[in-house]
């Protein structure tokens, strides 16, 4: 899986720190999902679509590795 | 009848699965940890009561299991995930231990050219490797993803 949450956030001009606060997740969550280390959940994908106005399925994007 | 059963049996595995309690905790939990260690060692050199070393290394176990399900300052489903990680190398860890290393203490008391007997790691040398082996990894796992 591959995103791009950090244009996203560069779109919307807030650091990994603000947009942590906004979902209620630690600064560190965000960087592990910005470089691809960690999937986060439902919940959490549904969290980011609201502060980006987007549906999950723009800025997150199956690889080859998950078909 | 049995699906209220079993609903009720799936809420009580949930909570006991994600039971926590808070992060102050944490600061007891090393308290009772450092007391517990200073204490062996303690006894180690002057007492060297039976009494005192079981006691002590009982509250070595406890600190670290305070330590281990106290919550982070803000724990996320990341953390979570870390965490469920550091138990599952821990388990596995402990496991292999416990297997391996009587063979490894009877080659080196072979060696050594001492009496060799094969015999079990203890109950406290297990407990006290999971548990330790548990908050240093998730504390490692967390460096590792700053």
């Amino acid at each position: 899986m591959k995103n791009t949450i950090k244009v996203e956030r560069a779109i919307l001009n807030i650091t990994q720190e603000q947009l942590a606060d906004k979902i209620n997740v630690t600064r560190q969550t965000i960087n592990s999902i910005e470089k691809n280390r960690y999937v986060p959940s439902t919940v959490l994908a549904l969290k980011l679509s609201k502060v980006f106005n987007k549906p999950v399925n723009e800025f997150f994007e199956l690889t080859d590795e998950d078909k | 009848m049995k699906d209220q059963f079993l609903d009720r049996e799936r809420k009580s595995a949930k909570r006991l699965a994600s039971m926590q309690i808070p992060n102050s905790f944490k600061k007891v939990g090393v308290l009772i940890a450092a007391i517990s260690f200073i204490g062996l060692i303690a006894n180690k050199l002057i007492l060297n009561a039976e009494e005192i070393r079981f006691l002590c290394r009982h509250g070595l176990i406890v600190g670290f299991l305070i330590i281990s399900i106290a919550r982070d300052k803000q724990e996320d489903e990341f953390i979570k995930d870390l965490r469920l990680k550091s138990y599952f190398f821990a388990f596995i860890f402990c496991v292999a231990y416990s297997v391996v290393m009587p063979y490894i203490d009877y080659l080196v008391d072979l060696f050594r050219d001492k009496e060799s007997v094969l015999k079990d790691s203890g109950d406290f040398m297990i407990l006290w490797m999971l548990i330790c082996v548990q908050v240093f990894y998730f504390e490692y796992l967390k460096r590792l993803f700053k």
